[in-house]
C-alpha cells in the first residue's frame, strides 16, 4: 500500500479565482484486522471555480462521498482519519483557509453557511420528529443570527422564500408539515431549500437524484441548474450517471479506488477519453438505435480497498494492458498530457512527457437556457 | 383519537375477564378451595360446633356454591349493570346498580376500604422510584453512547448488569442488617412508613425547645430511603442499555449527518436531534416499567413492613380470601393495561408518524 | 429486529467447506462467537462451579464417611445413603459431557438422546436404589470419639445439610470458624453444606422451569406464527392475558394455592413464564414463513412436522436462546424470592430460605447467613445474565459494528 505523492508537487500557484482547492487529500479507515488501514481517499487533487459545476464520477466505493464529506470535515474521526492534505477554501475571493485545520467553531460556521451539502436519501435525511419549518429555521438561525434584526419571524420569512425558490406551492402551510407527509421529490426539494437558505457559495450534492424517479430526477436537476445561475453558486456534483454529467457538468473528475484517474472539461472527457476506465464507462452505456448482440461491460469487479493490486489499481481489468511492467509495479500519477486534460495511465498518449501539476480547469459552459 | 381510546378501553374487558377467571379458578380448584384458611380452626373444635361454624360461613359467604356460580356472583357484584343483590342473599331486579367490590371475610372489612388505604402507599413508592430510575438510566445511557467503547461505557454496562442481578431480597436484608441495626450502623429505620409519634409532628422540620424536630415530611422521607433504594437499583440496567442502543443507532443516522452538515454543534445534534428520536423506544418500554415495579414493591413492602398493596395481596393469598384476591387481580390488571394504553398514547404524541385516527 | 432469520441453517451433517474449514451449523457459529467473549467466559466459569457443586453435592458435603474401616471391615456409608435423585443426577451429568464429544450428531438429536437416557434412568434408579430410611449422623462422630474407627475418608466438608448437630448443642448460630467455614444456622446445620446442596435445587428449578416454559412458548408461538388466522387471534388473546399480569403476581397466586413441592414449583414457574418465548418464536416464524426456502419446502411436499422442526426452528431459535439464558436467571430468582417469602420448599435447603433466616425475631443480624447465600444467588444470576448478554451480542451484527 503506497502512500500518495506529497512533496514532489510544487505548492499551488495562487490563482485567486479558485473557490475550493483540494490538495493531496488522503482519508483512511480501520479494517477488521486492525493492523492496516484502508485509504478510502488516496491522494485526491481538485479545484472548483465560482459558478462552476464539477462532476465526480465513479462506481460505489471509489471514495467520492468521502471526498465531499471531508470538505466539511464530516467524516467521523474516531474510525476515520485525515492522513494528509489540505482543503483551501476562499469565500468571496478572500484569503484561503485550510478547512482541515480551522477550529471546530469556525468549521461549523462554514457548514451550511458557506458550503452546504445535500444527500442521496431524502427519506431518511430529514429528522422525522420535527416539522420542515423547524428544520429550515434551525439552519437559518444558526448562520444568520448575527444579522441585525434577525428573529424568529424573520427566519420564517426566509424559510418561506426558500421553499418558494425550490418550487413548492403554498409554502407557509408546508412549513408546519412533517417529512413523512411529503413525497420523495418534495423532500429533496426541501433538502435543497434547507441547504440554500443561508446562501452558500458552494453546494456539495452527493447523488441527489439517485433515489428518485426518472421524471423527478429531471425536475430536480433543472432546479439545481436554475438556482445555480440565479445565486452564483458552484456545485460539486457526485454521480455515477454519465447522462447527468453530460447535461450538467462543466468539469469532470473520474475516480477509481480512491484516486482521480482522469480530469478534464466535459467536452474533452466525452470527445477524447484517455483513461481505459473512462473509455470502458462510455462503452458500457447502451445507445438507442445501436445494433449489438451483447453489452460491453468492464470485466472484473471493483477491488476490495483493503486489498488493492500493486501498481495501477485498474490494471487487472484493463483491456488495453499489454502486460507491461509499469502497470503492475508503479502507481500512475495524475499528469497533464494535453491542455487542461489530466490522466493517470502509463500508456496514455503523452504521459511520459506530461507535466506533474495539480488539476485545475476554470472552464464554465455558457448559461444553459431553461428548457 | 377518542374512538381509538374507547376501543382500547373496551378491549380491556375480555382480558381482565380472562385474568380474573384464571386466578379464581386456580384458587378454587386448589386444595382447601375458596376460604380454605377460614376453616383451619375447625380442626380443634367439636364435631357439631365445627359443623355449625362451617354452615354459617357457607351461608354467609356462599362458599359451598359451585365455583362458576361464585365467579358469576362476583361479576354481577362489580358490574354497574346487573341483578340487585338483596339482604337475604337472593337476587332482585335487573338494572343499574352501584358496583361493589365486596367484603373481605378474612379481614372483616369492605374490600374498597382496604385497598383505598393500601393503594396510595404503593403508588407513592412507585411514583417516587420511576423518575429516579429514568433520570439515572437516560443520563448514563446517553453518556455511554457518546463515549461508547471507552471506560465509562464498559463500566456502566457491567456495573448495571451486576446491579440487576442482585436479588431484591438480598439487597433488602443487607441494607436492614447493616444500616438499620443496632449491631452495626443504625442510620435508618428498619421498617414502617413513619415513626410512632408521626401524627403528632408538625409537617415541616422546625427548631423547638427540645432541639431539632424532624417534622412529618422529613420523617417520612427518612423512612422511605431504604425501601426506595431497594426498588430503584435494578431498574437502571435495562433502560440504560436501551437508551444507549437507541442513541448509538441515531448518532450515525442520516438525519444526524444532515444536521451536522447544517452546522449544528455536536452537543445540539445529540440533545436536540438524536435524543428526541431515541425517546420513542423508551416510551414503549415505559408501559412495562410500572407493572414491574408493582411486583418489586411486593417484596420491598414485605421486607420493610410497609402496609401497601403487596402486603395486602400476600395476606389475601394466604387466606384464600376470594373477594380480596379477585379485587387485587382486577386492580393489578387494570393498572397494567392502563399503563400500556398511556404508553401508546404518549408514543403517538411523541412520534408524528404515528396516528390513531 | 434481529437479522438472525436472514441466515439459512446449514444441514447438520455437512462436512467441510470448499476451502477446508470445518462446517458449523448456524447455532454452532453463534455459540462459538459467544464463548470467545470475556463476559461469557466468566459466566460459564461460575456456572461450571455451580453445576459441579450440584452434581457432586453428596460427595462434597456429607457427615457420613465415604469409606470407613470399623473392626477390620470397609464400608461406604455415603454410597449406601445415596438417594435415587442423587444417582440420576450423577448419571445425567457425565452423560451430557459424553454427548457433547460424540461427533457427527445433530444438536437436536443429542438433546433428545440425553433426555431419553434420563427418562430411562428415572424408574431404574427408583427401583434399584434403596437408601435406608433413618440417618443418624451422630453415629460416626461417636464412633470416632470412642476410637473405634481405624481409618476413614470423608468428604471435604464433613457436614450434611440436614445434620443438626444434636450432639453439639452449643453450635447454633455460630459465625464462620475453622470447623464451619461459613458458620452455622439457627438449628445448627452447617451453612456451606446447605449452600452446596441448595445449588442443586436452584439449578434444577432454573433448567426444568425454563425448559417447560420453552416447550410451551415455542410450540404456541410457532403454531401462531406459522398458521396465522384464527389460531393467531386466539393465541394472541391468551398471550395478552398472561402478559397483562406481572409474572410474579401470577406466580404468587399459584404457588400459594398448591402444596409445597419442588416439582410443582418448577411446573408453575414454567407455566407462568412462557410468554416471552411465544412472542419471539411467533415473530421469527412470521418472518421465516415468507422466505423462499420455506415455500420451497412446502412446494416439495415435506410434512408439516419436518418444515416446522427441521427447516424453520433452527433458524428462529436464536432469540429464544438469549431469552432462555435470562429465563434461567429469572427462574432462579423467583425460586429464591418465593422461598424467602415462606412459600417455597420446607425441608430441602434453598438459598432464598436461608436468607430469610438472617434477621432473627429478636432483632439480631447473622451476617454470615445473609451474605453467603445471597452472594450465591447473585453470582449465579449474574453469570446467566452475562452469558445471555454475550449471546445477544453474538447474534446481532449491529451491536458488533458499534462496539468496533
Amino acid at each position: 500500500m503506497t502512500l500518495p505523492m506529497d512533496a514532489q508537487l510544487p505548492p499551488s500557484v495562487d490563482q485567486d479565482s479558485a473557490l475550493l482547492r483540494i490538495e493531496d487529500l488522503a482519508v483512511s479507515f480501520p479494517t477488521e484486522r486492525r493492523t492496516r488501514r484502508v485509504h478510502a481517499v488516496n491522494g485526491v487533487n481538485l479545484s472548483i471555480y465560482p459558478r462552476q459545476t464539477l462532476a465526480v464520477v465513479g462506481e460505489s466505493g471509489c471514495g467520492k462521498s468521502v471526498t465531499a464529506l471531508s470538505t466539511l470535515r464530516l467524516v467521523p474521526t474516531p474510525p476515520g482519519r485525515y492522513e494528509q492534505g489540505a482543503i483551501w477554501w476562499s469565500p468571496d475571493g478572500g484569503a484561503p483557509k485550510n478547512l482541515l485545520q480551522i477550529s471546530e467553531k469556525q468549521i461549523r460556521a462554514v457548514r451550511g453557511g458557506q458550503i452546504a451539502m445535500i444527500f442521496q436519501e431524502p427519506m431518511t435525511s430529514l429528522n422525522p420528529v420535527y416539522t420542515i419549518g423547524e428544520q429550515i429555521i434551525e439552519a437559518v438561525l444558526l448562520h444568520q443570527s448575527g444579522r441585525a434584526g434577525m428573529n424568529h419571524a424573520g427566519a420564517v420569512e426566509i424559510a418561506v422564500q426558500a421553499l418558494t425558490d425550490v418550487g413548492i406551492a403554498d409554502p407557509s402551510s408546508r412549513l408546519k408539515e412533517y417529512p413523512h407527509q411529503l413525497s420523495g421529490g418534495m423532500r429533496q426539494r426541501v433538502m435543497i431549500a434547507m441547504a440554500l437558505a443561508c446562501q452558500p457559495e458552494l453546494l456539495l450534492a452527493d447523488e441527489p437524484t439517485t433515489a428518485l424517479d426518472v421524471t423527478i430526477q429531471a425536475q430536480i436537476l433543472e432546479l439545481l441548474r436554475k438556482l445555480q445561475t440565479t445565486r452564483d453558486m458552484a456545485v460539486l456534483l457526485i454521480t455515477h450517471d454519465l447522462g447527468v454529467v453530460a447535461e450538467n457538468a462543466d468539469v469532470v473528475a473520474v475516480m477509481y479506488a480512491g484516486r482521480i484517474v482522469e480530469y478534464a472539461s466535459v467536452h474533452d472527457i466525452f470527445n477524447r477519453p484517455l483513461h481505459p476506465y473512462t473509455r470502458g464507462l462510455f462503452a458500457s452505456m447502451p445507445v438507442i438505435g445501436d445494433q449489438r448482440h451483447r453489452l460491453e461491460a468492464i470485466p472484473g469487479n471493483v477491488p476490495n480497498p483493503a486489498d488493492l493490486p500493486t501498481g495501477c489499481p485498474f490494471h487487472p481489468r484493463c483491456s488495453d494492458m499489454h502486460g507491461d511492467p509499469p502497470c503492475r509495479q508503479d502507481v500512475p500519477r495524475l499528469v497533464e498530457v494535453a491542455a487542461q486534460h489530466w490522466v493517470a495511465c502509463h500508456h496514455a498518449d503523452g504521459y511520459k512527457a506530461g507535466q506533474l501539476t495539480r488539476p485545475d480547469v476554470p472552464y464554465r459552459r455558457e448559461a444553459v437556457p431553461a428548457s | 383519537m377518542f374512538s381509538y381510546i374507547l376501543r382500547r378501553l373496551l378491549l380491556m374487558l375480555p382480558t381482565l375477564l380472562g385474568v380474573t377467571a384464571v386466578v379464581f379458578f386456580v384458587m378454587a380448584l386448589s386444595p382447601g378451595g375458596v376460604g380454605g384458611s377460614l376453616l383451619n380452626e375447625l380442626g380443634t373444635m367439636e364435631a357439631n360446633q365445627a359443623k355449625a361454624l362451617r354452615d354459617y360461613y357457607n351461608k354467609r359467604y356462599h362458599l359451598d356454591d359451585p365455583i362458576v356460580f361464585q365467579y358469576a356472583r362476583w361479576l354481577n357484584q362489580i358490574s354497574p349493570l346487573g341483578f340487585e343483590p338483596l339482604d337475604d342473599g337472593t337476587l332482585g331486579a335487573f338494572g343499574f346498580k352501584p358496583p361493589h367490590l365486596g367484603y373481605s371475610f378474612s379481614k372483616g372489612r369492605p374490600v374498597t376500604a382496604l385497598y383505598s388505604e393500601a393503594l396510595p402507599i404503593t403508588l407513592m413508592l412507585n411514583l417516587l422510584a420511576v423518575p429516579i430510575i429514568y433520570t439515572v438510566a437516560i443520563c448514563s445511557g446517553i453518556l455511554a453512547a457518546r463515549y461508547h467503547g471507552k471506560l465509562f461505557d464498559v463500566v456502566t454496562g457491567i456495573g448495571f448488569l451486576a446491579l440487576w442481578s442482585v436479588p431484591t431480597i438480598w439487597a433488602g436484608v443487607l441494607l436492614i442488617g447493616f444500616l438499620a441495626n443496632k449491631q452495626y450502623f443504625h442510620g435508618f429505620p428498619a421498617g414502617g412508613l413513619s415513626s410512632t409519634m408521626a401524627d403528632q409532628m408538625s409537617f415541616l422540620p422546625q427548631w423547638a425547645d427540645q432541639g431539632f424536630q424532624r417534622g412529618w415530611l422529613l420523617d417520612r422521607a427518612w423512612h422511605l430511603c431504604l425501601p426506595i433504594a431497594c426498588m430503584i437499583y435494578a431498574g437502571f440496567a435495562f433502560l440504560s442499555k436501551l437508551t444507549r442502543g437507541a442513541v448509538l443507532e441515531n448518532l450515525s443516522a442520516d438525519f444526524a449527518r444532515t444536521a451536522r452538515a447544517k452546522g449544528v454543534s455536536d452537543r445540539d445534534v445529540l440533545l436536540r436531534h438524536v435524543f428526541r428520536n431515541s425517546l420513542l423506544p423508551l416510551i414503549t418500554v415505559a408501559a412495562g416499567i410500572l407493572p414491574g415495579l408493582l411486583v418489586g414493591s411486593v417484596i420491598v413492602e414485605s421486607i420493610f413492613s410497609i402496609p401497601g398493596m403487596g402486603k395486602l395481596t400476600i395476606d389475601a393469598i394466604y387466606a384464600r380470601d376470594r373477594e380480596l384476591v379477585l379485587a387485587g387481580t382486577l386492580i393489578g390488571g387494570l393498572l397494567s393495561l392502563f399503563c400500556i394504553l398511556l404508553a401508546d398514547l404518549a408514543y403517538a404524541v411523541a412520534d408524528p408518524r404515528v396516528s390513531y385516527d | 429486529m434481529t437479522s438472525a432469520s436472514s441466515t439459512i441453517a446449514d444441514p447438520p451433517h455437512a462436512g467441510r467447506t470448499s476451502d477446508g474449514r470445518k462446517h458449523r451449523s448456524y447455532v454452532g457459529q453463534v455459540i462459538a462467537r459467544t464463548v470467545v467473549r470475556p463476559g461469557a467466559r466468566l459466566g460459564l466459569l461460575w456456572i461450571g462451579v455451580i453445576v459441579f457443586c450440584a452434581v457432586f453435592a453428596p460427595f462434597l458435603a456429607s457427615s457420613l464417611p465415604l469409606a470407613v474401616k470399623i473392626d477390620g471391615q470397609w464400608s461406604s456409608p455415603l454410597l449406601r445413603h445415596l438417594t435415587p435423585a442423587d444417582v440420576i443426577v450423577l448419571v445425567a451429568a457425565p452423560g451430557a459431557i459424553i454427548l457433547t464429544l460424540v461427533p457427527r450428531l445433530a444438536l437436536g438429536n443429542r438433546l433428545l438422546l440425553w433426555l431419553a437416557v434420563i427418562v430411562v434412568s428415572i424408574p431404574l434408579c427408583f427401583w434399584l436404589v434403596r437408601p435406608p430410611r433413618l440417618v443418624v449422623y451422630d453415629d460416626y462422630r461417636q464412633l470416632a470419639a470412642a476410637g473405634r474407627i481405624e481409618s476413614a475418608y470423608y468428604a471435604p466438608i464433613r457436614f450434611s445439610p440436614t445434620d443438626r448437630l444434636r450432639d453439639q448443642p452449643g453450635m447454633k448460630n455460630q459465625p464462620p470458624s475453622a470447623v464451619h467455614l461459613l458458620g452455622t444456622e439457627a438449628d445448627g446445620a452447617d451453612v456451606l453444606s446447605r449452600m452446596i446442596h441448595a445449588a442443586r435445587i436452584a439449578l434444577a428449578v432454573g433448567f426444568i422451569a425454563t425448559g417447560i416454559a420453552i416447550v410451551i412458548g415455542v410450540t404456541i408461538g410457532g403454531l401462531m406464527g406459522y398458521f396465522s388466522g384464527i389460531v393467531d387471534l386466539v393465541g394472541m388473546r391468551i398471550v395478552e392475558i398472561f402478559a397483562a399480569i406481572p409474572t410474579f403476581f401470577l406466580l404468587l397466586s399459584f404457588v400459594a394455592f398448591f402444596p409445597r413441592n419442588l416439582y410443582i414449583m418448577m411446573v408453575i414457574i414454567g407455566v407462568t413464564g412462557w410468554v416471552g418465548y411465544a412472542r419471539f418464536t411467533r415473530a421469527e416464524f412470521l418472518k421465516l414463513r415468507q422466505q423462499d426456502f420455506v415455500q420451497a419446502a412446502v412446494a416439495c411436499g415435506l410434512p408439516l412436522r419436518s418444515i416446522l422442526f427441521r427447516q424453520m426452528l433452527p433458524n428462529g431459535v436464536a432469540p429464544v436462546l438469549v431469552e432462555a439464558s435470562f429465563g434461567v436467571a429469572a427462574a432462579i430468582l423467583y425460586e429464591a424470592t418465593l422461598s424467602f417469602l415462606g412459600l417455597g420448599l420446607v425441608d430441602e435447603p434453598s438459598w432464598g430460605q436461608m436468607l430469610s433466616a438472617a434477621t432473627t425475631a429478636s432483632g439480631g443480624f447473622n451476617w454470615w447467613i445473609a451474605l453467603y447465600p445471597g452472594l450465591a444467588i447473585f453470582l449465579t444470576v449474574f453469570a446467566y445474565n452475562l452469558v445471555g448478554e454475550a449471546l445477544r451480542d453474538a447474534i446481532d451484527p449491529h451491536t458488533n459494528r458499534n462496539n468496533g
